[in-house]
């Protein structure tokens, strides 16, 4: 535990900098963007602004990479790998802080900070046009959902900030594309076989299968539905982090000093 | 301290040790000499755990390298040849790195800082190489680690600071603390290292001290070039005249040794020069 929280402290001193440029950012767009907004409503635009559409944006793009990034100092780094690799640390450690760091305090800093926000932007906005929308809801169902799923998501990202020594973000991106594109083409190619009774030749266009009629006509079935949803559920909220989360361990315990020359 | 038994090591398919064997007892400077490509800073980091052997087994403070144990850490500080140093403060760095070593005194720290005469309230980014090189020095000398490995520590140390490492480093020594520096500067490290550790074309070809160098060999300058004999086991042009390597005649037959010589007789005859002087050890 006293090991997690140099490192975590180590973490912190490293990358406030970028915490602090990305909370200006952030405050600036909600600043500007609700001033802007006030004076469109006061030349006849329809009004209406929600708080809860933006932190999908700051959450999942600016989070996965900077999640992307987070051994680029490090293990990644042909000067900062020395330091890294002979901190006397376990390596179960060295990605529990990680964990800590980029899928749990930058959500949860991420929501509050919105907030704090918000409520600082729609502080100006009563005093400067005497008029306010309702403030960010850190608690909200959608959001706490959204924080969820991106503690899962980051789990990805995290794997692959350990696997790509540069372009991390981009290559992750690429890389899940082409995995969810080869599951397509074998999804595809399977379904093609299993209901070829339907295809009246190889290239023809007329069959549709929709993803969500499937799932709701499997769910019918007893069996299915008693265990299928739950299933999927662990897998996606429990064993696809943990999944990723263990390879990103091993790589760094297999990390050398070599990768980086 | 340091048992490394048959280390095989290669960078893809090129061998860099083959059965490599070496020994390092606690409480000594090990000087660890070798050519460009030899090997030295590689050994460094598979002894750190930085790189892993391919076979053989290695054994450093009790703990198997590869698995780059918290305790066997916690225990080196390895001042590497390049280095990097984040843009804090010394206040800052201190914060951050000495909670990893539990025995690290700061009013040591302070005092290798006034030696090295380093400004602790300037930014570690506004150092020069130089002052960088001597603080990582300072902080690694007062972590307390029973074994520091300095890689090229004098590269970038002006002339008074050569000087003063010399005299810091063997005053930080104790019988619980080993240092292993790898040089290829031996002027630099005259009357700090010994034993002498020679690695050449993937092997140790010589690991002993200086007296026991001194007692097999002796070495003599003369102003002309030495008549052959079976005797002179090596000889090379220096300014001013010749430096020779011959057998000694008796153990207690004693020579001034210059490192350079000795250390290139060594590689030019490494069968000759290493295993005479290496045979009690063998």
């Amino acid at each position: 535990m006293k090991n997690i929280y140099y490192l975590l402290r180590e973490e912190y001193y490293g990358q406030r900098k970028k915490a602090i440029v990305l909370g200006a950012v952030i405050f600036c767009i909600f600043f500007l963007s609700r001033f802007v907004q006030e004076i469109s409503v006061k030349f006849g635009a329809p009004g209406g602004y929600s708080y809860q559409d933006s932190i999908g944006g700051y959450l999942y793009v600016a989070g996965f990479i900077f999640t992307s990034m987070c051994f680029a100092r490090s293990m990644h780094s042909r000067q900062g790998q020395h330091n890294w690799l002979m901190m006397p640390v376990f390596a179960h450690e060295k990605l529990i802080s990680k964990v800590i760091a980029y899928s749990l305090v930058y959500p949860i800093g991420l929501i509050l900070f919105t907030f704090l926000s918000s409520a600082l932007t729609e502080g100006f906005m009563a005093v400067i046009w005497r008029h306010t929308v309702p403030l960010f809801n850190p608690i909200d169902r959608t959001v706490l959902l959204m924080g969820a799923h991106y503690i899962v998501f980051s789990s990805l990202f995290l794997m692959g900030a350990s696997y790509f020594r540069t372009a991390h973000f981009i290559k992750t991106i690429l890389s899940i594309l082409a995995f969810a594109v080869s599951l397509g083409l074998i999804m595809g190619l399977e379904v093609r076989f299993a209901y070829r009774a339907y295809y009246p030749s190889m290239l023809a266009g007329t069959f549709h299968v929709n993803g969500q009629d499937i799932l709701i006509q499997l769910t019918q079935y007893g069996w299915m539905k008693n265990w299928a949803e739950p299933f999927g559920k662990i897998l996606y909220w429990v064993m696809q982090p943990l999944f990723f989360w263990s390879v990103t361990y091993f790589r760094i315990r297999e990390a050398e000093a070599k990768n980086a020359v | 301290m340091i048992t490394i038994d048959n280390l095989t090591f290669r960078y893809g398919k090129k061998p860099l040790f083959d059965n490599l064997n070496l020994s390092l007892k606690e409480g000594n400077i090990y000087g660890l000499l070798g050519m460009n490509g030899a090997g030295k800073t590689t050994l460094l980091k598979v002894l750190s755990g930085q790189l892993f052997r391919k076979e053989g087994d290695a054994d450093v403070l009790g703990f198997d390298p590869g698995i780059r144990h918290p305790e066997m850490l916690r225990e080196i500080f390895y001042l590497p040849e390049e280095f990097f140093l984040p843009r804090t403060s010394v206040e800052v760095y201190l914060k951050l790195y000495s909670p990893f070593y539990e025995r690290f005194n700061k009013e040591e720290f302070e005092g290798y800082c006034e030696i090295f005469q380093l400004d602790l309230t300037q930014k570690l980014s506004d150092y020069s190489f130089g002052q960088k090189k001597k603080f990582l020095l300072a902080f690694g000398l007062a972590s307390g680690t029973k074994l520091l490995i300095l890689d090229e520590p004098t590269n970038g140390l002006d002339i008074p600071s050569k000087s003063q490492f010399r005299k810091t480093v063997a005053s930080a020594i104790t019988p619980e603390r080993s240092f292993l520096i790898s040089t290829h500067q031996v002027r630099d490290m005259e009357n700090l290292i010994d034993p002498i550790v020679i690695l050449h074309q993937g092997k140790v070809i010589l690991n002993n001290t200086l007296e026991e160098v001194s007692s097999r060999i002796r070495m003599e300058k003369t102003l002309g070039e030495p008549a052959p004999s079976e005797s002179i086991l090596y000889s090379e042009k220096v300014p001013g005249g010749y430096y020779s390597i011959r057998k000694a005649a008796s153990p207690s037959e004693e020579s001034a040794l210059d490192l350079e010589v000795l250390f290139n007789g060594v590689v030019t005859d490494p069968m000759g020069i290493g295993a005479l002087i290496g045979e009690e050890r063998a």
